[in-house]
């Protein structure tokens, strides 16, 4: 018999889960077994709605249901009767459904995607990356002749670490893509850390070489954005169809981390940074801010006084006594 | 130098100054059993033998001796203990500062009392106090203790000689008063006030009771021990306490929180503090390559250390020098003190990358007043490139203010010379408890100290 129309069952992805052939219209559906597609979903009356083909489109009959008929944020009650193009997400009851007809315009085909052979590269040379950037900070805190043994302590670490969290990730991958992505994982995570202490030690040198130290502040925040960013990156490639929304997650997480310690921060200490001094010295040919006259340090100290003295006025018995913070 | 007043919840009794060398106030000694035990270094246990002077010399003192007791007001519960001796008559009695200090700060919550050694008890009222040299001066509420012979000072013209036998009396640890043997061992070298320096062992809960010489004249007041000594005691001079007396005998008792008064002492002694330190010039330490300030040895004590032969990195040299003297405030706050610190490093077997990183890690590795307490702001700071001569340094300079001793703040120079790519020098100075005006000029001498040796 000539088909006329496809009827998809789509599961929670958008995959088709189950293809149903339309023979002639209209289709009826619903839970009874006296439907022409029958639904194992309790949540679909027994006659739920029914189909007929209209012009370009479909006629949808809403039967006697008391969830009717979704699309998005539309419902459809009972008794209700609308035309629409085929190709749409319905939702009845709790199953997705999708109508094909024979003169819809088919999407063009897709090739299979292949693996990059740039993969494997992009992965080594952010592994790479991130090794080199370890080793270079341990060789720096190091004494001649004492680098091996701490470096291999820290590489053991954070290897272990990594393998972690991106295990963590690939089984997101596993469970939603059906695909164990754990290189894609590493290479994301182990960016993503090269790029945090990277921009930190860097704005750490503009900091001192300009000598303007809100660089050096501002490090917390923008060591939380690219941890963000590769987060989102992650999430992404657990949930590639939610890229949108997963963007907007990632920045309010971020957002509400970094407003949490700052805000916490300022309870404790008065400061929204930790740093209560730029300490980051690099060598003095980075200087290129010009040191001032030890007058003109000290008169800009005088500005402190003001809100020291308002601070002071502050009492507040409720605080800890003076020694009594050694303690904590 | 521990104090030797102590606070019940801790334990035991008390003595003691604005002396303080390795650390902790007796306020803050582990608590005793109900049976109080010695600290170590603070040998009750083993007394020199009762000379017959020391006999003698109790039995015709015992009447003036007072044990100082501060009590929570509302019930009878002790919160400190020290000692007292008469000084007229009419029943003015001499104690420490610190031994009164709660009762002082906090009168709302407080109250003093006295116990003779017959077992006479009553109230005693906070006439003057003088917290610089930590004497004050008390008197009994009630006529319990007028008619009594007072104990007479020795005159300031017969000078001891060192070595000559002296007493301490009070009531240590609260186990009953005593009477301990000691010397005279002169004045306390490089300390800012005059401490006589007492070869005897005080012990807690002796703070406030007279040092006796073998006439039975008062030569000082019992006030702290060294913990990390033996046999290494402090008494302040008989003088600051006679001073104490001739200015508040007639005085009305003091029945406000003192903190107004507090300040007004304080900021006396900041600025004569100030003005002594900042007419001394920095001494010059072997350094090659730069002058950096080091004190002169008059009222600090100087410690140097340096890395190992053999080291294989980053090798300094340190030089820290510190104040003995401190004035006590209460159990959490002593202030009035300077420090001056340096590092000088060489990291010319590290290369210049290395050596930034080391360096850094130094100047981060530095600790300042992070949150705000009941007694003082949290540091708020300025930092930037100086120029001293040619010579650049980064600079921080950080204060906070005291909440209750108004006008008064901590100041902290961070310093590090940044010339050269394998040589640096990084300083630090500090100064507790001086007006804005003087943080500023030590904050300027301090940074003039730097420059490149000539």
């Amino acid at each position: 018999m000539e088909k006329v129309g496809l009827i998809e069952v789509l599961d929670r992805d958008g995959q088709v889960r189950q293809a149903l052939a339309v023979s002639a219209w209209p289709v009826r559906i619903g839970r009874a077994l006296n439907n022409d597609v029958v639904l194992d979903d309790p949540y679909v009356a027994a006659h739920h709605l029914t189909l007929d083909h209209a012009g370009p489109g479909l006629q949808l009959t809403v039967g006697e249901t008391r969830n009717g008929v979704r699309r998005g944020r539309e419902v459809w009650a009972a008794g209700v009767t609308v035309s629409r193009p085929a190709g749409e997400d319905w939702l009845v009851g709790r199953t997705r459904l999708r109508v094909r007809l024979p003169l819809q315009a088919l999407a063009p085909e897709l090739p299979v995607p292949e693996p990059s052979r740039w993969r494997p590269a992009l992965v080594l040379g952010a592994l790479g990356g991130l090794v080199g950037w370890l080793g270079w900070r341990q060789y720096l805190q190091s004494n001649p002749g004492e680098f091996l043994s701490g470096f291999a302590t820290m590489l053991i670490t954070v290897v272990v670490l990594m393998a972690l969290w991106s295990l963590m990730w690939a089984l997101g991958s596993k469970l939603f893509q059906h695909r164990f992505d754990y290189w894609t994982h590493v290479r994301i995570a182990s960016t993503g850390l090269l790029a945090s202490n990277l921009l930190s030690a860097v704005l750490a040198v503009l900091a001192f070489a300009t000598s303007w130290v809100l660089l050096s502040r501002l490090r917390p925040v923008a060591e939380a954005a690219v941890i963000a960013v590769a987060i989102h990156a992650h999430l992404c490639a657990v949930l590639p169809a939610r890229r949108r929304l997963l963007g907007w997650v990632a920045a309010l997480m971020a957002t509400a981390a970094v407003g949490t310690a700052a805000a916490l921060q300022y309870q404790r200490t008065g400061r929204l940074t930790d740093e209560l001094y730029l300490s980051t010295l690099p060598p003095p040919a980075l200087r290129l801010a010009p040191a001032a006259p030890t007058d003109d340090f000290l008169e800009s100290v005088r500005d402190l006084k003001p809100g020291l003295d308002r601070k002071a006025a502050e009492l507040d018995d409720a605080a800890p006594h003076d020694g009594a913070l050694a303690e904590d | 130098m521990k104090f030797l007043s102590a606070v019940a919840r801790h334990a035991a009794v008390s003595c003691c100054v604005a002396l303080c060398i390795t650390a902790t106030r007796a306020q803050t000694v582990s608590p005793p059993p109900p049976a109080a035990v010695p600290e170590p270094g603070a040998s009750l246990g083993a007394p020199a033998p009762v000379s017959a002077s020391a006999q003698r010399l109790y039995e015709r003192t015992r009447a003036q001796l007072v044990q100082v007791r501060t009590l929570l007001k509302g019930q009878a519960s002790q919160s400190s203990v020290g000692s007292g001796f008469l000084v007229t008559g009419e029943g003015h009695l001499l104690t420490n500062y610190h031994v009164v200090s709660q009762a002082a700060l906090e009168p709302a919550r407080y109250r003093l009392v006295y116990t003779t050694a017959d077992g006479r008890e009553g109230p005693l009222q906070l006439l003057a106090f003088d917290a610089v040299h930590d004497v004050a001066l008390v008197k009994a509420g009630d006529a319990g203790l007028q008619g009594r012979a007072p104990l007479s000072f020795r005159p300031s013209a017969r000078s001891l000689s060192k070595g000559e036998r002296i007493y301490s009396l009070g009531n240590p640890l609260d186990v009953g008063f005593a009477v301990l043997e000691g010397n005279y061992n002169g004045l306390v070298e490089r300390s800012f006030y005059p401490n006589i320096f007492f070869g005897g062992a005080l012990n807690p809960g002796m703070s406030g009771g007279p040092a006796l010489d073998e006439s039975g004249q008062v030569i000082g007041v019992n006030v702290a021990t060294r913990r990390d000594g033996q046999q290494v005691s402090f008494l302040v001079p008989a003088e600051f306490g006679r001073a104490l007396l001739e200015q508040g005998r007639t005085a009305p008792p003091i029945v406000e929180s003192v903190y107004d008064r507090l300040s007004e002492q304080l900021m006396a002694h900041q600025h004569q503090l100030t003005q002594r330190f900042l007419k001394q010039a920095w001494r010059t330490p072997p350094h090659p390559r730069y002058t950096v300030p080091v004190p002169e040895e008059s009222f600090v004590r100087c410690w140097g250390s340096t890395t190992q032969a053999e080291t294989k990195g980053l090798e300094f040299e340190r030089s820290d020098c510190q104040m003995d003297t401190h004035i006590f405030v209460s159990d959490w706050l002593q202030t009035g003190g300077l420090t001056v610190r340096h590092e000088a490093y060489d990291g010319r077997k590290l290369g210049a990358l290395r050596f930034s990183a080391q360096y850094s890690a130094s100047f981060r590795n530095e600790s300042f007043p992070d949150r705000p307490t009941r007694d003082r702001t949290a540091a708020s700071c300025r930092e930037g490139f100086v120029d001293r001569a040619g010579l650049p340094l980064r600079t921080v300079l950080c204060l906070s203010a005291y909440k209750k001793l108004r006008g008064l703040y901590d100041l902290s120079v961070l310093v590090a010379t940044l010339d050269d790519d394998t040589v640096g020098v990084q300083g630090r100075f500090d100064a507790r408890g001086v007006d804005f005006e003087n943080a500023m000029k030590l904050a300027r001498h301090y940074i003039e100290g730097y420059a490149w040796k000539k």
